[in-house]
């Protein structure tokens, strides 16, 4: 029996749906409806987003949800009967997911 | 099924929200534009399913928790209801936090 | 609860038929039983083979929810026909299939054969490095080592929670929930010492790793082993010794 490297993708789906529960909805209520009501200036937000610390969650987070996105879109195709080209979907699909990390590293660091 | 698809709807939010960073990096003009974007209905429509999706998730992954970590005391076992507590305990607890560091 | 006005007289069960040397593929027969409101379904399976048609074929024993004979597809849900009244299918008519996921035999039999090799296959027995003597007595258990599997063990290998399991119907190599919880079962006893033993298996592609959390098993399962549980905790474990097989003294990967 070939030992499965599952144990790390499932290990980052499991820390990622544990800090998605935890911050997503706090951050959905403020970016997404706090904001565009005008309850938080722009000076708040540079200085919370530009501290290194800010930053680092950010791209934390981003990984992390996308990490968890990625592996339980992976799975539920699989459960709807989506059985063939497994690979190419797995690579497709944590590729999408490295892209939007790097994506975000860029955006935060450069 | 529900279940699986906030996955989905989470990572779509968390592209919108780091554009958001990008353009508060660009300056207070590009993050005013993004703000009138934030305000279109079609957006916070968007934002309103992305959130019941998310409570959707929150509560979801805060019930599988004790499925599996069973923590035993003694003969018994921890109740299920007190480790969902514990969680749900500090999702309030971190909720209050997110939202008070950008509000004060 | 049906009040005595509108209780029926009968009701329509349809059955699948499929006889192997006859029938390219299952065809379903309708018959008509009298309605009794304390009547199951195995109780109205059993009044067709006695009045209608002797050749109906199917498994039972116990009839009391002990033995794991007589697990059924009812109206598509896989349950224990002796425990599924007539009363909850009202007005009928009831659908009654074999186990979703395994090779029919004839009717509403299955082939056991891939479920039974998969049993066997996790080494469900205690297995000790060294077997004490008789005489050094029994080994010992506290009541809480043993509430750390009891739950695990109240399976009746009824396989009720193979034909719900969505992974299962094109997984054909997945050990499945039953098996993987009775692993659990083992490998959580104080008395036992086989867990390496079980771990390669267990811990593949086709063990727990197959599985993805969907939560059918453990609703279905009629003696509440939770056996969607069992496979999170055994995920557990296995993520802890992937990553402690990159340290030093961790133990190695396969």
């Amino acid at each position: 029996m070939r030992a499965s490297n599952e144990p790390f993708f499932w290990s980052m789906f499991s820390a990622g749906g544990m800090v998605a529960a935890m911050v997503i909805p706090a951050l959905i209520i403020v970016t997404g409806f706090l904001l565009p009501a005008g309850a938080i200036g722009f000076d708040r937000l540079n200085t919370v987003l530009t501290n290194p610390i800010g930053r680092f969650v950010v791209l934390g987070i981003t990984f992390l949800v996308f990490a968890h996105a990625a592996h339980r879109l992976r799975h539920t195709m699989i459960d709807l009967g989506v059985t063939q080209f497994r690979l190419q979907i797995a690579v497709a699909i944590y590729g999408l997911a490295l892209g939007g990390v790097i994506w975000t590293a860029i955006v935060v660091f450069a | 099924m529900l279940r699986e698809l906030s996955a989905v709807f989470m990572a779509v939010y968390v592209v919108l929200m780091v554009i958001m960073v990008s353009r508060i990096y660009e300056g207070q003009d590009a993050y005013e534009d993004y703000r009138d974007f934030l305000k279109s209905p079609f957006v916070i429509v968007f934002h309103l399913i992305a959130l019941a999706f998310a409570l959707l998730h929150s509560i979801t992954w805060f019930q599988a928790v004790p499925r599996a970590i069973r923590i035993r005391r003694g003969e018994e076992f921890v109740p299920p209801q007190a480790l969902i507590g514990t969680h749900i305990l500090a999702w309030f607890g971190i909720s209050v936090v997110i939202i008070g560091i950008f509000l004060i | 609860m049906t009040t005595a006005a509108t209780m029926p007289e009968t009701i329509m069960i349809d059955v699948a038929r499929y006889h192997p040397e006859h029938d390219e593929e299952p065809q379903y027969e309708r018959f008509e039983v009298p309605y009794r409101s304390d009547w199951v379904v195995l109780d109205a399976l059993n009044h067709i083979k006695d009045q209608d048609d002797g050749s109906l074929t199917y498994r039972w024993s116990c009839r009391m929810g002990v033995c794991g004979s007589c697990g059924m597809m009812v109206n598509g849900v896989p349950v224990l026909t002796c425990a599924a009244f007539l009363r909850d299918y009202l007005p009928g008519p009831v659908r009654v299939e074999p186990l979703a996921g395994f090779p029919v035999e004839r009717d509403l039999v299955v082939d056991l054969k891939d479920f039974i090799g998969k049993l066997s296959a996790v080494k469900p027995w205690i297995i000790r490095e060294e077997e004490t003597p008789l005489s050094e007595g029994e080994y010992k258990q506290s009541p809480g080592q043993l509430a750390d599997f009891k739950q695990f063990s109240m399976c009746i290998n009824c396989m009720l929670c193979y034909s719900a399991c969505p992974v299962y119907q094109h997984e054909e190599e997945f050990v499945g929930p039953a098996a993987l919880a009775l692993a659990q079962r083992y490998n959580a006893d104080s008395r036992d010492e086989g867990n390496a033993e079980r771990y390669p298996l267990i811990w593949s592609d086709d063990g727990i790793w197959d599985c993805t959390f969907v939560g059918e098993c453990s609703e279905v399962c009629p003696k509440h082993v939770d056996p969607a549980g069992a496979i999170q905790s055994a995920k557990l474990e296995s993520t802890v010794g992937w990553y402690t097989s990159f340290l030093p003294l961790g133990r190695k990967r396969d």
